[in-house]
């Protein structure tokens, strides 16, 4: 979203994407998977893939120093995502308070670009709204125009 | 004339990868995250609670 981006690999069915995050402790293989649900509903889920057997939780903060990079990245992928699943809403929740407050900073530095492209709701404490900059929002909810 | 094929910028660092095909082929990956997700909406009628949002945030950019 006009912020440095790593390049991505995406699977063919456009639903798991694979990047490589480089920095003082190395490189990091990332992914982002858009898991189906149910009905028209997918959840983002993102983490670090150590090899074949083992795949990180974001609960891991790899802490590489390109936080920014990494999360426009992501941001990258849904609108891959979007444009091979139409009408589809993402679901995305942070794994821990500090996560959620980081992808609301994100979310919220990036407001007006996201708007034009995306319905972007918020939910806190079990209510959901339009997002709004400041409020603590726990869940987030993407739709694209 | 040639037809070029302008990639959106958004995801012209994206590209799909047949390896990558191979390596998750089968893989249940984040199953937890899954998991904790579907407990999110447990109890709940998630898919009409967020439709009828949408449904009003369309009518209201219109």
């Amino acid at each position: 979203m006009g912020k440095d981006k790593y390049n991505v690999k995406a699977k063919s069915d456009h639903l798991t994407y694979e990047f490589i995050s480089e920095g003082p402790k190395g490189n990091i293989t990332k992914i982002v998977v858009y898991q189906h649900m149910f009905d028209n509903f997918y959840n983002l889920a993102f983490g670090d893939f150590k090899n074949q057997h083992e795949i990180l939780d974001d609960l891991i903060v790899s802490d590489n120093g390109d936080t920014a990079k990494v999360l426009a990245t992501v941001a990258s992928t849904l609108f891959d995502f979007f444009q091979h699943h139409k009408g589809t809403i993402v679901f995305a929740q942070g794994s821990t308070h500090s996560r959620n407050r980081l992808y609301r900073r994100y979310l919220s530095h990036f407001l007006d670009i996201i708007t034009e492209n995306f319905i972007l709701l918020g939910e806190l404490d079990g209510k959901i709204e339009r997002f709004k900059k400041g409020n603590d929002y726990t869940s987030f909810y993407i739709h694209k125009h | 004339m040639l037809k070029v094929n302008v990639k959106d910028k958004a995801i012209a660092n994206i590209t799909v990868d047949k390896t990558m095909d191979e390596k998750y082929d089968g893989k249940i990956l984040f199953p937890e995250k899954h998991q904790r997700a579907m407990e999110h909406f447990k109890g709940r009628n998630i898919v009409r609670e967020v439709e009828e949002i949408l449904k009003k945030e369309k009518s209201r950019s219109c």
